[in-house]
């Protein structure tokens, strides 16, 4: 398995609940997989933890046979080579989109950072807006950004925390297809959190449901979306 | 083990010291409550110690009470009605902040005694020759006008900031509902702006216990005046930190008390679409009547005192224009430069770290943070200055050479109780500044590949600029006025503006400090507007 989750259990606080428990997850490696799940089941806490901005309690993460965290070892998200695309994609607002992209390429000389850039900017096809700052882009635009950003740095997994809760509905079928298509050119493992079946049934290679920190259902979207196994699972993927 | 208590990078574990070094004074004063009682503390107990408790009471509820009156009705009524000036009156009405009290003091009885403009305007024109009583400010009534109209705005500015984000509909609704403006403002304004004008009213307080000036100058003997008192003309450090105690117990039954007050009232919108008040335009006698009370308050808090201080200014500048003037000036805004960037830097590195690691040490490294700016400045003195003599034992220990006072006759001394008592000042700054920035850049930049130092360099500094930059200013303001503190802790012939203005005032040479308050003034004014200009520029 390329990233495993293995007994995890976590919290916010102390004195809550616990947000995930006895949590296992597996995935391979070039896999695309999608979480589904109602707000506050812990979708976006899986993220977190495997991209190190949050320790669990209890349990290992290993990505690419490294392991990430575990009871006495914790690599820093920095050093996780991990992707993360975030719900309000958190673009610089003081760098225009070359300088947010080749943000993360820093430690490369000036002439390779810009050929990686300009290869990413392509592919994105935002070659047109690299010296716009994020408050002059399009939504879609801004997620491209937000996408490239992650992707230049060449992960191992890329994490995408709710990428199109921002977009209109048209605007999001166009930019589902631009995503599945780049995600299949660089074949990158990917994780993608969302509350819209939509997204797993066009991106994702399996699927997951999950309710208070628990998997309800796992498995092929198309078969999952055929045969709901719950009550809970219907309603998700109804 | 280091792990275990959060020493997970750089920043926590400078944080750590700084806290340390932060608590060492307190912690001195705490330990030397337990020395044995002498002499000195039994005649204080006994004779004195109930009139400092009275005159630090009727101070503190008196000023407290009418900034509450002025505070709270200008702000509402620069919020509420368009009358003649009201945008000017809006950043006019903090004027008053920029004239510390001990200098505004001064000035007063200055205008009011037998030698001064009104008194002898009176006699030349009428003729008329009244009681002396009547223009005797130096009392504790004087002194409780002197800090309202000199600290009213510290309730103005908090309550006006929250009154521009209430919403017109409250006001509307009430109209429709046949409440009369006087009804408003008692029934709906004055309930949802309790939390604001109380804590604007508590750091009214603060400084009305923080000060030395106006009842040293006023002969008025509160727990300020007696820390110094017992310290310097009795020699009795004992006595000295004993009373620093109590003045410490008083501080924390007044932030009680803001809890108490405070506690349960914080209201919230059900609606996040909030319309904002729009200002009633006044015509005819209100318009007029409002603009007489905001115009009589500012005189009163600016405009009188400073145009008394140019006048004694150019009567008196032949005497007091020379070099040294030039260096006191240079002093004070060295020592305010230097003192809020350390403050600043170090304010940074707490708060990121409170930001960063979350668990129960940070959240009391930010409730120490802001400690100092309720203890007194005469018991930050104590506090450090007891700490920077140990140093220097120790330091005299290791060295082997006796009489050698390294760090407790240097500026680094005051500096430190700077650090202390304005920390509070530039943390807040700082984490309004984070918490308006929020994680997520942060996060992605460290997924990005970025540790903390480079994210914070790159990624949180550029986006900080304005908050910093207010903490920045905020905190000089505070330096460049501040007294007890340099009086006690300033290396030997190390004069600033505000301890020269003092010790002329104090020695009966009120013209003579005049140019130099005036300075201060100067300096704080254009501070000030900076402030106002960069939050606007910033909204």
């Amino acid at each position: 398995m390329f990233v495993n989750m293995t007994d995890i259990d976590f919290c916010y606080d102390k004195n809550n609940e616990n947000i995930l428990e006895d949590f296992e997850l597996n995935i391979d490696k070039g896999q695309t997989l999608s979480i589904l799940g109602e707000s506050g089941s812990g979708k976006s806490t899986i993220l977190r933890l495997l991209a190190g901005l949050e320790r669990q309690k209890k349990g290992q993460i290993v990505i690419g046979n490294k392991i990430m965290n575990n009871e006495n070892t914790f690599v820093s998200p920095e050093n996780r080579e991990v992707g993360m695309v975030f719900q309000d994609y958190a673009l610089f607002p003081h760098m225009t989109v070359f300088e947010n992209i080749s943000f993360g390429i820093s430690h490369l000389s000036k002439t390779k950072r810009k050929e990686k850039v300009m290869e990413i900017l392509n592919l994105v096809d935002l070659v047109d807006h690299k010296s716009k700052y994020p408050h002059q882009l399009s939504g879609g635009q801004q997620q491209r950004t937000a996408l490239a950003r992650a992707i230049v740095t060449e992960p191992q997994i890329l994490l995408l925390d709710e990428p199109f809760s921002n977009l209109d509905t048209n605007l999001k079928n166009n930019i589902r297809e631009s995503l599945k298509e780049i995600i299949n050119v660089i074949g990158i493992t990917t994780i993608i959190v969302s509350h819209d079946k939509l997204d797993a049934l066009k991106l994702a290679d399996q699927l997951i449901v999950l309710k208070e920190g628990k998997i309800k259902q796992k498995g092929i979207p198309e078969q999952l979306i055929s045969k709901p196994n719950t009550g809970y699972a219907e309603s998700i993927l109804a | 083990m280091f792990k275990k208590i959060g020493f997970t990078n750089k920043w926590s574990v400078i944080s750590f010291f700084l806290i340390i070094l932060i608590l060492m004074p307190s912690v001195f004063i705490l330990i030397g409550f337990f020395n044995p009682i002498s002499d000195t503390w039994l005649h204080i107990r006994r004779y004195l110690l109930k009139d400092y408790i009275y005159n630090s009471v009727i101070l503190v509820f008196f000023t407290g009470l009418f900034s509450i009156i002025i505070g709270v009705s200008l702000a509402w009524f620069v919020n509420a009605y368009d009358f003649k000036y009201s945008n000017f009156f809006k950043w006019g009405l903090i004027l008053p902040l920029a004239v510390p009290p001990y200098i505004g003091s001064y000035t007063y009885v200055g205008l009011l005694n037998y030698t001064g403009v009104i008194q002898t305007f009176l006699r030349n024109n009428f003729e008329l020759v009244l009681n002396q009583s009547y223009f005797n400010i130096m009392s504790l009534s004087g002194a409780i006008f002197i800090y309202t109209i000199f600290l009213y705005p510290y309730v103005f500015l908090i309550t006006h900031a929250f009154l521009q984000k209430q919403s017109a509909s409250l006001v509307e609704v009430s109209k429709t509902l046949g409440k009369s403006p006087i009804s408003i403002f008692f029934r709906i304004i004055l309930p949802i702006s309790r939390g604001a004008y109380v804590a604007g009213t508590t750091l009214v307080v603060l400084e009305v216990l923080n000060d030395y000036g106006v009842v040293k100058y006023f002969g008025i003997s509160t727990f300020s005046t007696s820390i110094f008192q017992t310290w310097f003309s009795l020699g009795d450090i004992n006595s000295a930190i004993r009373l620093s105690v109590y003045l410490m117990a008083f501080v924390i039954i007044v932030l009680f008390l803001e809890k108490l007050s405070r506690g349960g009232k914080q209201y919230s919108y059900s609606n996040t679409k909030i319309k904002p008040l729009k200002a009633k335009k006044l015509t005819g006698w209100k318009n007029w009547s409002m603009f007489i009370y905001a115009f009589t308050v500012l005189s009163l808090g600016f405009i009188i005192p400073v145009l008394q201080l140019i006048y004694w200014s150019i009567i008196s500048y032949g005497k007091i224009l020379n070099m040294n003037i030039i260096q006191t000036v240079l002093n004070s805004i060295g020592v305010s430069l230097v003192g809020s960037f350390i403050i600043l830097v170090a304010a940074v590195i707490i708060a990121n770290t409170v930001r960063i690691k979350k668990n129960i040490l940070t959240k009391n490294y930010a409730r120490i943070a802001v400690l100092g700016y309720s203890i007194p400045g005469a018991v930050i003195a104590v506090g450090v200055m007891i700490f920077f003599l140990k140093m220097d034992n120790f330091i005299q220990l290791i060295s082997g050479q006796n009489n050698m006072l390294l760090l407790s006759s240097s500026i680094f001394m005051l500096i430190f109780a700077y650090l202390i008592r304005f920390l509070a000042i530039g943390y807040n700054s700082v984490e309004s500044g984070f918490n308006k920035i929020g994680t997520d850049f942060h996060e992605a930049s460290r997924t990005l590949g970025n540790g903390i130092t480079k994210t914070f360099f790159k990624v949180d500094l550029p986006m900080m600029k304005p908050a910093l930059m207010s903490g920045f200013l905020l905190v000089s303001i505070e330096i460049l006025k501040e007294l007890p503190l340099t009086l006690i802790l300033r290396p030997f012939n190390f004069n600033t503006l505000a301890t020269r203005a003092f010790e002329y005032a104090n020695d009966e040479m009120i013209h003579e400090s005049a140019i130099l308050s005036l300075i201060l003034i100067f300096i704080s004014v254009i501070l000030v507007y900076s402030l106002t200009y960069i939050k606007k520029k910033g909204r």
